[in-house]
Protein backbone atom coordinates (compact mmCIF):
# COMPACT_ATOMS: atom_id res chain seq x y z
CA UNK A 1 0.00 0.00 0.00
CA UNK A 2 2.72 2.43 1.01
CA UNK A 3 4.84 1.48 -1.95
CA UNK A 4 1.98 2.00 -4.38
CA UNK A 5 1.30 5.53 -3.10
CA UNK A 6 4.89 6.62 -3.37
CA UNK A 7 5.10 5.09 -6.85
CA UNK A 8 2.14 7.16 -7.97
CA UNK A 9 3.73 10.28 -6.54
CA UNK A 10 6.97 9.59 -8.35
CA UNK A 11 5.07 9.02 -11.58
CA UNK A 12 3.26 12.33 -11.32
CA UNK A 13 6.45 14.33 -10.84
CA UNK A 14 8.34 12.51 -13.58
CA UNK A 15 5.50 13.22 -16.01
CA UNK A 16 5.03 16.81 -14.90
CA UNK A 17 8.63 17.94 -14.70
CA UNK A 18 9.63 17.99 -18.39
CA UNK A 19 6.38 19.65 -19.44
CA UNK A 20 6.77 22.34 -16.79
CA UNK A 21 10.32 23.03 -17.83
CA UNK A 22 9.27 23.59 -21.42
CA UNK A 23 5.92 25.40 -21.60
CA UNK A 24 6.46 25.93 -25.34
CA UNK A 25 7.97 22.70 -26.58
CA UNK A 26 9.32 24.09 -29.82
CA UNK A 27 12.84 23.08 -30.64
CA UNK A 28 15.42 25.28 -29.01
CA UNK A 29 17.19 25.52 -32.35
CA UNK A 30 14.09 27.00 -33.96
CA UNK A 31 13.83 29.55 -31.20
CA UNK A 32 17.46 30.52 -31.65
CA UNK A 33 16.78 30.83 -35.37
CA UNK A 34 13.95 33.26 -34.63
CA UNK A 35 16.13 35.22 -32.22
CA UNK A 36 19.07 35.43 -34.60
CA UNK A 37 16.83 36.18 -37.57
CA UNK A 38 15.12 39.03 -35.71
CA UNK A 39 18.42 40.50 -34.61
CA UNK A 40 19.87 40.23 -38.12
CA UNK A 41 16.84 41.92 -39.69
CA UNK A 42 17.10 44.58 -37.02
CA UNK A 43 20.75 45.42 -37.44
CA UNK A 44 21.13 44.91 -41.20
CA UNK A 45 19.82 48.35 -42.25
CA UNK A 46 22.08 49.90 -39.61
CA UNK A 47 25.10 48.04 -40.89
CA UNK A 48 24.19 49.10 -44.41
CA UNK A 49 23.98 52.72 -43.24
CA UNK A 50 27.45 52.52 -41.72
CA UNK A 51 28.92 50.75 -44.77
CA UNK A 52 27.43 53.37 -47.08
CA UNK A 53 28.89 56.15 -44.96
CA UNK A 54 32.35 54.62 -45.39
CA UNK A 55 32.18 54.07 -49.15
CA UNK A 56 33.94 56.33 -51.60
CA UNK A 57 31.34 58.22 -53.70
CA UNK A 58 32.08 56.19 -56.83
CA UNK A 59 31.29 52.97 -54.95
CA UNK A 60 28.03 54.32 -53.56
CA UNK A 61 26.63 54.66 -57.06
CA UNK A 62 28.33 51.57 -58.47
CA UNK A 63 26.19 49.01 -60.29
CA UNK A 64 26.12 46.16 -59.34
CA UNK A 65 26.24 46.79 -55.63
CA UNK A 66 29.12 45.26 -53.68
CA UNK A 67 28.13 44.59 -50.12
CA UNK A 68 31.69 44.80 -48.80
CA UNK A 69 33.25 48.02 -50.07
CA UNK A 70 36.51 47.67 -51.98
CA UNK A 71 37.96 50.78 -50.42
CA UNK A 72 36.99 52.66 -47.30
CA UNK A 73 37.12 56.36 -46.58
CA UNK A 74 36.52 58.53 -43.53
CA UNK A 75 36.27 61.66 -45.63
CA UNK A 76 32.49 61.89 -45.42
CA UNK A 77 32.71 62.12 -41.65
CA UNK A 78 35.05 65.08 -42.02
CA UNK A 79 33.00 66.64 -44.81
CA UNK A 80 29.80 66.86 -42.79
CA UNK A 81 31.68 69.12 -40.40
CA UNK A 82 33.60 71.15 -42.96
CA UNK A 83 31.17 71.39 -45.91
CA UNK A 84 27.93 71.23 -43.97
CA UNK A 85 27.37 72.91 -40.66
CA UNK A 86 26.96 69.70 -38.64
CA UNK A 87 28.51 71.19 -35.52
CA UNK A 88 25.87 73.92 -35.60
CA UNK A 89 23.06 71.39 -36.07
CA UNK A 90 24.41 69.29 -33.21
CA UNK A 91 24.69 72.30 -30.93
CA UNK A 92 21.10 73.36 -31.72
CA UNK A 93 19.90 69.82 -31.04
CA UNK A 94 21.69 69.68 -27.72
CA UNK A 95 20.27 73.05 -26.65
CA UNK A 96 16.72 72.18 -27.69
CA UNK A 97 16.88 68.71 -26.14
CA UNK A 98 18.35 69.85 -22.83
CA UNK A 99 15.95 72.77 -22.51
CA UNK A 100 13.02 70.43 -23.23
CA UNK A 101 14.22 67.93 -20.66
CA UNK A 102 14.51 70.64 -18.02
CA UNK A 103 11.09 72.13 -18.72
CA UNK A 104 9.32 68.77 -19.07
CA UNK A 105 10.82 67.51 -15.82
CA UNK A 106 10.05 70.71 -13.93
CA UNK A 107 6.46 70.65 -15.19
CA UNK A 108 5.88 66.91 -14.92
CA UNK A 109 7.19 66.26 -11.43
CA UNK A 110 4.65 68.46 -9.57
CA UNK A 111 1.90 67.04 -11.77
CA UNK A 112 2.93 63.48 -10.98
CA UNK A 113 3.14 64.34 -7.30
CA UNK A 114 -0.34 65.86 -7.31
CA UNK A 115 -1.75 62.86 -9.15
CA UNK A 116 -0.16 60.48 -6.70
CA UNK A 117 -1.21 62.35 -3.55
CA UNK A 118 -4.71 63.61 -4.26
CA UNK A 119 -7.74 62.10 -5.95
CA UNK A 120 -8.78 64.86 -8.31
CA UNK A 121 -11.60 64.92 -10.88
CA UNK A 122 -10.42 63.31 -14.11
CA UNK A 123 -8.01 61.27 -12.07
CA UNK A 124 -8.66 58.09 -14.05
CA UNK A 125 -7.91 59.69 -17.40
CA UNK A 126 -4.64 61.16 -16.23
CA UNK A 127 -3.68 57.95 -14.47
CA UNK A 128 -4.30 56.08 -17.72
CA UNK A 129 -1.97 58.46 -19.48
CA UNK A 130 0.57 58.09 -16.70
CA UNK A 131 0.27 54.34 -17.16
CA UNK A 132 1.50 54.77 -20.72
CA UNK A 133 4.40 56.81 -19.42
CA UNK A 134 5.17 54.14 -16.90
CA UNK A 135 5.22 51.42 -19.54
CA UNK A 136 8.04 53.07 -21.42
CA UNK A 137 10.55 52.91 -18.58
CA UNK A 138 9.72 49.20 -18.25
CA UNK A 139 10.96 48.83 -21.80
CA UNK A 140 14.05 50.85 -21.12
CA UNK A 141 14.55 48.70 -18.01
CA UNK A 142 15.31 51.76 -15.92
CA UNK A 143 12.24 53.21 -14.21
CA UNK A 144 12.00 56.61 -12.60
CA UNK A 145 12.81 60.21 -13.13
CA UNK A 146 16.09 59.56 -14.90
CA UNK A 147 14.39 57.35 -17.47
CA UNK A 148 11.71 59.96 -18.13
CA UNK A 149 14.40 62.54 -18.71
CA UNK A 150 16.29 60.21 -21.03
CA UNK A 151 13.18 59.43 -23.05
CA UNK A 152 12.24 63.07 -23.33
CA UNK A 153 15.76 63.81 -24.47
CA UNK A 154 15.65 61.07 -27.12
CA UNK A 155 12.25 62.13 -28.43
CA UNK A 156 13.31 65.75 -28.65
CA UNK A 157 16.64 64.82 -30.14
CA UNK A 158 15.01 62.98 -33.00
CA UNK A 159 12.01 65.21 -33.58
CA UNK A 160 11.72 66.51 -37.12
CA UNK A 161 8.22 67.88 -37.55
CA UNK A 162 8.28 70.59 -34.89
CA UNK A 163 11.84 71.59 -35.71
CA UNK A 164 11.11 71.67 -39.43
CA UNK A 165 8.03 73.77 -38.86
CA UNK A 166 9.40 76.28 -36.38
CA UNK A 167 13.06 76.66 -37.30
CA UNK A 168 13.08 78.72 -40.46
CA UNK A 169 16.64 80.07 -40.23
CA UNK A 170 19.54 77.69 -40.56
CA UNK A 171 20.99 79.01 -37.32
CA UNK A 172 18.19 77.38 -35.38
CA UNK A 173 17.92 74.04 -37.18
CA UNK A 174 18.48 70.71 -35.43
CA UNK A 175 20.17 67.58 -36.75
CA UNK A 176 17.04 65.93 -38.23
CA UNK A 177 16.30 69.14 -40.14
CA UNK A 178 19.90 69.33 -41.26
CA UNK A 179 19.66 65.74 -42.40
CA UNK A 180 16.60 66.56 -44.47
CA UNK A 181 18.55 69.41 -46.01
CA UNK A 182 21.49 67.11 -46.84
CA UNK A 183 19.10 64.85 -48.70
CA UNK A 184 17.56 67.60 -50.77
CA UNK A 185 20.98 69.14 -51.45
CA UNK A 186 22.97 66.05 -52.38
CA UNK A 187 21.19 62.73 -52.89
CA UNK A 188 17.93 64.48 -53.64
CA UNK A 189 19.24 65.45 -57.03
CA UNK A 190 20.04 61.84 -57.86
CA UNK A 191 17.19 60.03 -56.20
CA UNK A 192 13.76 60.14 -57.66
CA UNK A 193 12.04 63.06 -56.14
CA UNK A 194 8.44 62.06 -55.91
CA UNK A 195 6.20 64.72 -57.29
CA UNK A 196 3.19 65.75 -55.35
CA UNK B 1 -22.03 66.45 -43.58
CA UNK B 2 -21.89 67.08 -39.85
CA UNK B 3 -18.15 66.58 -39.81
CA UNK B 4 -17.77 68.90 -42.76
CA UNK B 5 -19.51 71.70 -40.93
CA UNK B 6 -17.50 70.98 -37.77
CA UNK B 7 -14.20 71.08 -39.59
CA UNK B 8 -15.14 74.43 -41.07
CA UNK B 9 -15.98 75.72 -37.62
CA UNK B 10 -12.66 74.46 -36.34
CA UNK B 11 -10.68 75.84 -39.22
CA UNK B 12 -12.36 79.22 -38.85
CA UNK B 13 -11.67 79.11 -35.16
CA UNK B 14 -8.06 78.34 -35.80
CA UNK B 15 -7.81 80.88 -38.54
CA UNK B 16 -9.14 83.62 -36.26
CA UNK B 17 -6.75 82.69 -33.51
CA UNK B 18 -3.62 82.75 -35.61
CA UNK B 19 -4.51 85.76 -37.73
CA UNK B 20 -2.99 88.44 -35.50
CA UNK B 21 0.37 86.71 -35.20
CA UNK B 22 0.67 85.19 -38.67
CA UNK B 23 0.92 87.83 -41.37
CA UNK B 24 0.69 85.41 -44.32
CA UNK B 25 -2.60 83.93 -43.10
CA UNK B 26 -4.34 86.27 -45.49
CA UNK B 27 -3.14 84.07 -48.36
CA UNK B 28 -5.23 81.24 -47.01
CA UNK B 29 -8.16 80.82 -49.33
CA UNK B 30 -9.68 77.56 -48.11
CA UNK B 31 -9.52 76.14 -51.59
CA UNK B 32 -9.30 72.69 -50.01
CA UNK B 33 -12.45 71.56 -48.28
CA UNK B 34 -13.07 68.56 -46.12
CA UNK B 35 -14.62 66.74 -49.04
CA UNK B 36 -11.52 67.26 -51.15
CA UNK B 37 -10.23 64.13 -52.88
CA UNK B 38 -6.76 64.88 -51.51
CA UNK B 39 -7.98 64.71 -47.95
CA UNK B 40 -9.99 61.55 -48.58
CA UNK B 41 -6.94 59.95 -50.12
CA UNK B 42 -4.84 61.07 -47.17
CA UNK B 43 -7.33 59.56 -44.75
CA UNK B 44 -7.36 56.31 -46.68
CA UNK B 45 -3.54 56.22 -46.72
CA UNK B 46 -3.50 56.90 -43.00
CA UNK B 47 -5.98 54.17 -42.11
CA UNK B 48 -4.26 51.60 -44.33
CA UNK B 49 -0.90 52.58 -42.84
CA UNK B 50 -2.21 52.43 -39.27
CA UNK B 51 -4.00 49.10 -39.74
CA UNK B 52 -1.12 47.44 -41.60
CA UNK B 53 1.67 48.59 -39.30
CA UNK B 54 -0.20 47.80 -36.09
CA UNK B 55 -1.34 44.38 -37.30
CA UNK B 56 2.18 43.41 -38.38
CA UNK B 57 4.02 44.95 -35.46
CA UNK B 58 1.80 43.59 -32.71
CA UNK B 59 1.45 40.07 -34.12
CA UNK B 60 5.09 39.76 -35.17
CA UNK B 61 6.24 41.31 -31.91
CA UNK B 62 4.12 38.88 -29.93
CA UNK B 63 5.29 35.89 -31.95
CA UNK B 64 8.96 36.75 -31.58
CA UNK B 65 8.58 37.59 -27.89
CA UNK B 66 6.85 34.28 -27.12
CA UNK B 67 9.43 32.33 -29.09
CA UNK B 68 12.51 33.93 -27.58
CA UNK B 69 11.10 34.09 -24.05
CA UNK B 70 12.63 31.60 -21.65
CA UNK B 71 16.00 30.30 -20.74
CA UNK B 72 18.14 31.13 -23.73
CA UNK B 73 21.66 32.38 -23.94
CA UNK B 74 22.18 35.73 -25.56
CA UNK B 75 18.84 37.52 -25.06
CA UNK B 76 20.59 40.32 -23.19
CA UNK B 77 22.73 41.12 -26.21
CA UNK B 78 19.66 40.70 -28.41
CA UNK B 79 17.64 43.02 -26.18
CA UNK B 80 20.30 45.69 -26.42
CA UNK B 81 20.40 45.38 -30.20
CA UNK B 82 16.60 45.46 -30.40
CA UNK B 83 16.62 48.73 -28.48
CA UNK B 84 18.54 50.44 -31.26
CA UNK B 85 15.82 50.93 -33.93
CA UNK B 86 13.27 52.55 -31.61
CA UNK B 87 15.97 54.92 -30.38
CA UNK B 88 17.15 56.08 -33.79
CA UNK B 89 15.81 59.37 -35.08
CA UNK B 90 12.95 58.60 -37.50
CA UNK B 91 14.57 60.96 -39.99
CA UNK B 92 17.60 58.67 -40.08
CA UNK B 93 15.33 55.67 -40.59
CA UNK B 94 13.59 57.44 -43.44
CA UNK B 95 16.87 58.40 -45.07
CA UNK B 96 18.26 54.90 -44.71
CA UNK B 97 15.20 53.17 -46.11
CA UNK B 98 14.95 55.64 -48.94
CA UNK B 99 18.46 54.58 -49.79
CA UNK B 100 17.75 50.86 -49.35
CA UNK B 101 14.72 51.12 -51.62
CA UNK B 102 16.57 53.11 -54.24
CA UNK B 103 15.97 51.33 -57.50
CA UNK B 104 19.30 51.90 -59.15
CA UNK B 105 22.06 51.78 -56.62
CA UNK B 106 20.87 49.75 -53.80
CA UNK B 107 20.85 46.51 -52.03
CA UNK B 108 17.26 45.38 -52.19
CA UNK B 109 17.07 45.53 -55.96
CA UNK B 110 20.37 43.72 -56.28
CA UNK B 111 18.98 41.05 -54.00
CA UNK B 112 15.77 40.76 -56.03
CA UNK B 113 17.81 40.48 -59.23
CA UNK B 114 19.98 37.76 -57.72
CA UNK B 115 16.85 35.84 -56.79
CA UNK B 116 15.56 36.32 -60.37
CA UNK B 117 12.60 38.30 -59.13
CA UNK B 118 11.30 41.27 -61.09
CA UNK B 119 12.53 44.66 -59.96
CA UNK B 120 10.09 46.70 -57.92
CA UNK B 121 9.73 50.44 -58.29
CA UNK B 122 9.54 50.79 -54.51
CA UNK B 123 9.16 54.50 -54.08
CA UNK B 124 7.70 55.52 -57.44
CA UNK B 125 4.85 53.02 -57.66
CA UNK B 126 1.92 54.25 -55.53
CA UNK B 127 1.12 50.88 -53.95
CA UNK B 128 4.73 49.89 -53.35
CA UNK B 129 5.48 53.30 -51.88
CA UNK B 130 2.88 52.64 -49.21
CA UNK B 131 4.37 49.18 -48.67
CA UNK B 132 7.81 50.79 -48.36
CA UNK B 133 6.83 53.17 -45.59
CA UNK B 134 5.01 50.33 -43.81
CA UNK B 135 8.20 48.26 -43.98
CA UNK B 136 10.27 51.13 -42.61
CA UNK B 137 7.81 51.68 -39.75
CA UNK B 138 7.62 47.96 -39.01
CA UNK B 139 11.39 47.81 -38.93
CA UNK B 140 11.61 50.66 -36.49
CA UNK B 141 8.78 49.72 -34.13
CA UNK B 142 8.49 45.93 -34.07
CA UNK B 143 11.54 45.63 -31.75
CA UNK B 144 9.75 47.88 -29.28
CA UNK B 145 6.74 45.55 -29.36
CA UNK B 146 9.03 42.55 -28.82
CA UNK B 147 10.59 44.21 -25.77
CA UNK B 148 7.21 45.27 -24.40
CA UNK B 149 5.77 41.77 -24.74
CA UNK B 150 8.94 40.17 -23.38
CA UNK B 151 8.71 42.34 -20.29
CA UNK B 152 5.06 41.36 -19.99
CA UNK B 153 5.79 37.66 -20.46
CA UNK B 154 8.46 37.71 -17.81
CA UNK B 155 6.12 39.22 -15.25
CA UNK B 156 3.47 36.50 -15.74
CA UNK B 157 2.81 34.11 -12.85
CA UNK B 158 4.76 31.02 -13.82
CA UNK B 159 2.66 28.69 -11.63
CA UNK B 160 -0.39 28.96 -13.86
CA UNK B 161 1.60 28.24 -16.99
CA UNK B 162 3.26 25.28 -15.32
CA UNK B 163 -0.04 24.01 -13.96
CA UNK B 164 -1.54 24.11 -17.44
CA UNK B 165 1.49 22.31 -18.85
CA UNK B 166 1.17 19.65 -16.16
CA UNK B 167 -2.49 19.23 -17.06
CA UNK B 168 -1.42 18.44 -20.59
CA UNK B 169 -2.47 21.61 -22.39
CA UNK B 170 -0.75 22.13 -25.73
CA UNK B 171 1.52 25.13 -26.11
CA UNK B 172 -1.02 26.75 -28.43
CA UNK B 173 -3.78 26.26 -25.85
CA UNK B 174 -1.55 27.71 -23.14
CA UNK B 175 -0.77 30.73 -25.25
CA UNK B 176 -4.35 31.34 -26.35
CA UNK B 177 -6.12 30.66 -23.04
CA UNK B 178 -3.61 31.76 -20.41
CA UNK B 179 -0.72 33.81 -21.74
CA UNK B 180 -2.67 36.11 -24.02
CA UNK B 181 -5.48 36.95 -21.53
CA UNK B 182 -2.87 37.65 -18.85
CA UNK B 183 -1.01 39.90 -21.28
CA UNK B 184 -4.08 42.02 -22.00
CA UNK B 185 -2.81 45.14 -20.20
CA UNK B 186 0.43 45.03 -22.16
CA UNK B 187 -1.41 44.47 -25.44
CA UNK B 188 -3.67 47.44 -24.71
CA UNK B 189 -0.67 49.64 -23.97
CA UNK B 190 1.04 48.45 -27.14
CA UNK B 191 -2.03 49.16 -29.27
CA UNK B 192 -2.52 52.58 -27.69
CA UNK B 193 1.10 53.57 -28.18
CA UNK B 194 1.01 52.49 -31.80
CA UNK B 195 -2.32 54.14 -32.62
CA UNK B 196 -1.08 57.41 -31.16
CA UNK B 197 2.26 57.06 -32.93
CA UNK B 198 0.96 56.14 -36.37
CA UNK B 199 -1.24 59.21 -36.39
CA UNK B 200 1.85 61.27 -35.66
CA UNK B 201 4.18 59.58 -38.13
CA UNK B 202 5.85 62.20 -40.26
CA UNK B 203 9.63 62.03 -40.42
CA UNK B 204 10.01 58.63 -42.07
CA UNK B 205 7.43 59.41 -44.75
CA UNK B 206 8.77 62.88 -45.35
CA UNK B 207 12.30 61.59 -45.91
CA UNK B 208 11.21 58.63 -48.04
CA UNK B 209 8.44 59.91 -50.29
CA UNK B 210 7.28 63.35 -49.17
CA UNK B 211 3.77 61.99 -49.42
CA UNK B 212 4.10 60.93 -53.04
CA UNK B 213 3.90 59.56 -55.59
CA UNK B 214 0.66 61.28 -56.35
CA UNK B 215 -0.35 61.42 -52.69
CA UNK B 216 -0.10 57.64 -52.26
CA UNK B 217 1.71 58.01 -48.96
CA UNK B 218 0.37 61.34 -47.75
CA UNK B 219 -0.46 60.44 -44.19
CA UNK B 220 -2.52 62.94 -42.21
CA UNK B 221 0.52 64.77 -40.86
CA UNK B 222 2.14 64.97 -44.28
CA UNK B 223 -1.09 66.23 -45.81
CA UNK B 224 -1.46 68.87 -43.11
CA UNK B 225 2.18 69.89 -43.47
CA UNK B 226 1.86 70.21 -47.24
CA UNK B 227 -1.36 72.17 -46.88
CA UNK B 228 0.21 74.51 -44.37
CA UNK B 229 3.62 75.04 -45.92
CA UNK B 230 3.07 74.43 -49.60
CA UNK B 231 -0.51 75.60 -49.90
CA UNK B 232 -0.11 78.22 -47.14
CA UNK B 233 -3.58 77.07 -46.11
CA UNK B 234 -3.22 77.13 -42.35
CA UNK B 235 -6.91 77.14 -41.63
CA UNK B 236 -7.46 73.92 -43.51
CA UNK B 237 -4.26 72.34 -42.23
CA UNK B 238 -5.48 72.97 -38.69
CA UNK B 239 -8.82 71.41 -39.53
CA UNK B 240 -7.11 68.32 -40.95
CA UNK B 241 -5.03 68.02 -37.77
CA UNK B 242 -8.10 68.27 -35.56
CA UNK B 243 -9.94 65.64 -37.59
CA UNK B 244 -6.94 63.33 -37.27
CA UNK B 245 -6.88 63.89 -33.52
CA UNK B 246 -10.58 63.08 -33.22
CA UNK B 247 -10.16 59.91 -35.31
CA UNK B 248 -7.26 58.64 -33.22
CA UNK B 249 -9.13 59.43 -30.01
CA UNK B 250 -12.15 57.57 -31.40
CA UNK B 251 -9.93 54.57 -32.15
CA UNK B 252 -8.65 54.67 -28.58
CA UNK B 253 -12.25 54.84 -27.40
CA UNK B 254 -13.15 51.81 -29.48
CA UNK B 255 -10.11 50.06 -28.03
CA UNK B 256 -11.41 50.69 -24.53
CA UNK B 257 -14.90 49.63 -25.48
CA UNK B 258 -13.91 46.21 -26.78
CA UNK B 259 -15.21 43.57 -24.35
CA UNK B 260 -11.99 41.60 -24.56
CA UNK B 261 -10.02 44.58 -23.37
CA UNK B 262 -12.48 46.18 -20.98
CA UNK B 263 -11.47 44.33 -17.81
CA UNK B 264 -7.99 45.83 -17.79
Amino acid sequence: MMAATSDQGADATSMGAPAARRPFPIGLAARYAVLIGTVLLTIFPLVWLVITSLRIPADIFAVPVHIIPASVTWRQYVNVFTQYNLAGYLWNTVVVSLATVVFVTVLAVPCAYAMARFCLPGHRVVVTLLLIMRMIPVVALAPGLGASAVITFLLTWSDLLIALTLASSENAQTVPVGLTNFVSQSTGARCRRPGF
Amino acid sequence: VVIERDSRVMSFFRWDLSAPSAPFIGLSNYKETFGSPLFQQSLRDQLVFTAATIAIEVSAGMAVAVLINGEMRGPKVARTLLLIPPMIAPAVVGLNFRWLFNSQYCFIDTLLADLHLPAIAWLSDPNWALVSIVIADVWQNTPLMVLLFLAGLQSLPQERLEAAAVDGASSWQIFWNITLPLLRPVVVIALMLRIIDTFRTFDVVWLMTQGGPGGATSLITVHAYLLAFQGVDFGHAAAVSYIALVISLALLGVLYGLPWLRDT
